[in-house]
């Protein structure tokens, strides 16, 4: 017998002692972002093309460079994350004060965004102060005009996606995702519940 | 051999151990140095007695020399029962013992002959020797009679004598908010200097202060096995090497304190960053490197106030003295803000007034070069150097104040950090969750200040 099972417990034995050292596994950025997730994280992390293709070009560009693997938001968290974002930023560009008056028609003219935090946050500015913030985060890399693209595509996404016509359909998919994040995470559901960060 | 020869034999050898231990006891340390000291002082007294007009002054004092010169040669000790010492210094330093010099004063001025300084100051008198011995304030070896062991400059004994300013750190032992206490001003500038470059955001002392490094309460009494040789050989203290020859002389916890601050914690804890001798990276020590910040007088201060951060010494509660803590300053808004971020030591990581975010060894972060692992590793190690805690300045713009106090309350924890080189190791410090630690007010004051710090803006959106 015994001979062969001898030698390949032997070889198993010292085999993996004189191994190189192995290195603990290390989680990529993106697998650290999962492994602390969102809901939205269970969305898709891409629009339909239809969506895409109605968009202005510039609107396009800053879609592509989220999207992307390399020097993009993807590049460190599912591109899933910003797309399926309850955040909003009102009309009005740069100016903060055309934002703050496009907010208060907002919420005269659609009251019901503001009942739920979970499925929509309007704030002014929002979009432009995380987008910093990600390129801000040390090996991010974006260069500042990469970054002003991936701004614009966000702020005209989520006006088009969340709110008007299309509010009740988002309000759908945010509750639904928020939905699995429960069943699947429940903890983390809880935590983030806790910290107002749903 | 018959019994009566091994009977001869063995008290030969009882009669020769005898004559060994009188020769050696004899011709102790301590017996010259005692000589030397009564017949100094006889002199003394004979020189009074010279220059007394008084006819019987003068007799008295002749009889006093002629006593003092044959004092009987012993071992003396101060027996200072409540805080556990027994020491024996004053067999050779006679002018610090009080039953033979009773004033505890004389004229000579070289040890051990002289007598201890100050002796009429109100901190000498507050002390006194038959209660607190010697080894309280001065640390040694109370019960060795010999020079060398009596001053702990001997291997496998930790708290050697301490020298200079350091002393201070034993006021400390007793007397908690010491920062007005006089004798103690060295080690209370020690105290403002800790807190000043915000050691205390990472090191707690008696559980006040950061949890990100070790706490500090008995830093004092950190066992040597804990600090391999190889890392006292890579201190330099005014640029050189410590001499070992006397071992703990120099390779003391005052000095691996000190070594911290006037070098740069990495190069004397450089510890396995590439996983040479283990089966993961080590990184080298995360503190920051201070010897631009802290000059060697400032590095003696703050030696001086953690040598009396000592939990192995049991002292008696009565001997504790307290001063009330200081008064919080009154300030609001953002003056305030700035007084939040000193008082927690945010500047630790964050650098003094939010200037610039210290070492963070290999995080990623801006100037580095991109990772390759075909770069020699001395390269590697500059570029893994480069990583840095954030900027404040540059950051705190992206959030809103409500949203900067949430990022304080939550902490980021030390996984959040990319790394430069993926196989090094991963970032040693992190920032630990304030909520609870911070009051709502002082958060609120301090990310009041901080975005008054916020750079401008000029991303174009």
């Amino acid at each position: 017998m015994n001979r062969k099972l001898i030698l390949m417990l032997a070889a198993a034995l010292f085999g993996s002692a004189f191994a190189a050292p192995v290195h603990a596994a290390e989680m990529s950025e993106k697998e650290k972002a999962l492994s602390n997730p969102y809901p939205n994280d269970f969305g898709p992390e891409t629009l339909p093309d239809a969506v895409i293709k109605a968009y202005p070009a510039n609107v396009q560009a800053g879609y592509k460079k989220l999207i992307s693997n390399k020097g993009g938001c993807a590049q460190c968290h599912s591109a899933a994350r910003p797309l399926n974002s309850r955040f909003v930023e009102p009309e009005g560009g740069m100016d903060e004060k055309k934002q703050e008056a496009s907010l208060a028609a907002l919420k005269k003219a659609q009251p019901e965004l503001f009942a739920d935090g979970a499925v929509w946050q309007i704030e002014t500015k929002i979009w432009s102060r995380y987008v910093k913030r990600m390129m801000n985060k040390p090996g991010c890399g974006i260069a500042k005009p990469d970054g002003k693209a991936i701004y614009e595509f966000l702020a005209y996404d989520a006006l088009r996606r969340k709110t008007g016509a299309n509010a009740a359909a988002w309000a759908a998919h945010r509750k639904g995702l928020i939905d699995q994040l429960k069943t699947k995470n429940p903890k983390r559901y809880d935590e983030l519940k806790e910290a107002k960060d749903l | 051999m018959s019994y009566r020869k091994a009977f001869i034999v063995s008290n030969a050898l009882m009669l020769g151990a005898f004559i060994w231990a009188f020769v050696k006891d004899f011709r102790a340390e301590w017996r010259p140095y005692q000589a030397k000291y009564y017949q100094m002082a006889g002199d003394a007294l004979d020189k009074q007695a010279a220059a007394e007009k008084d006819a019987k002054k003068a007799a008295d004092l002749r009889v006093e020399a002629k006593k003092m010169r044959r004092s009987p040669m012993e071992i003396k000790q101060i027996i200072a029962g409540d805080l556990g010492r027994f020491d024996r210094c004053v067999t050779c330093h006679v002018g610090m013992d009080e039953y033979t010099n009773p004033s505890l004063k004389n004229d000579f001025t070289e040890n051990p002959y002289k007598s201890h300084p100050k002796v009429d100051s109100a901190l000498v008198k507050a002390h006194s020797f038959t209660k607190f011995g010697c080894t309280s304030c001065h640390s040694g070896q109370g019960l060795a009679t010999q020079v060398d062991p009596a001053h702990g400059w001997v291997k496998h004994w930790e708290k050697p004598m301490l020298k200079g300013v350091t002393i201070q750190g034993s006021c400390v032992k007793c007397h908690d908010n010491f920062e007005t206490l006089k004798g103690a001003e060295v080690a209370a500038q020690g105290k403002k200097l800790f807190n000043k470059h915000g050691c205390q955001g990472c090191h707690a002392i008696n559980g006040w202060g950061g949890v990100v490094s070790v706490e500090l309460g008995d830093i004092a009494d950190k066992p040597f096995e804990r600090i391999a040789g190889y890392n006292f050989k890579k201190v330099r203290i005014d640029g050189k090497e410590l001499p070992d020859q006397h071992h703990n002389s120099h390779w003391n916890i005052q000095n691996w304190i000190r070594a911290h601050l006037v070098n740069d914690p990495a190069d004397v804890t450089p510890n396995d960053p590439f996983a040479h001798y283990n089966t993961e990276p080590i990184p080298p020590s995360g503190m920051p490197d201070f010897t631009k910040e802290i000059t060697r007088e400032e590095a003696d201060a703050i030696v001086a106030y953690l040598s009396g951060q000592t939990k192995e010494e049991r002292i008696p509660h009565r001997f504790h003295v307290s001063a009330p803590p200081a008064k919080e300053p009154a300030l609001s808004g953002a003056a305030h803000g700035k007084y939040v971020y000193t008082k927690y030591g945010c500047q630790g990581c964050h650098g003094i007034d939010a200037k610039e975010g210290r070492r963070r060894f290999n995080a990623a972060g801006d100037g580095q070069k991109e990772y390759d692992e075909k770069m020699p590793e001395a390269e590697q190690l500059a570029q893994m150097n480069l990583g840095a805690e954030p900027t404040l300045p540059k950051l705190v713009g992206t959030y809103t104040h409500d949203e900067l106090i949430h990022k304080i309350e939550a902490g980021v924890p030390a996984t959040d950090a990319k790394k430069w080189s993926p196989k090094g190791p991963m970032p040693m410090v992190y920032m630990p969750a304030w909520k609870g630690k911070i009051s709502k007010k002082e958060l609120s004051d301090l990310a009041t200040w901080l975005q008054s710090l916020a750079v401008k803006d000029d991303s174009g959106f």
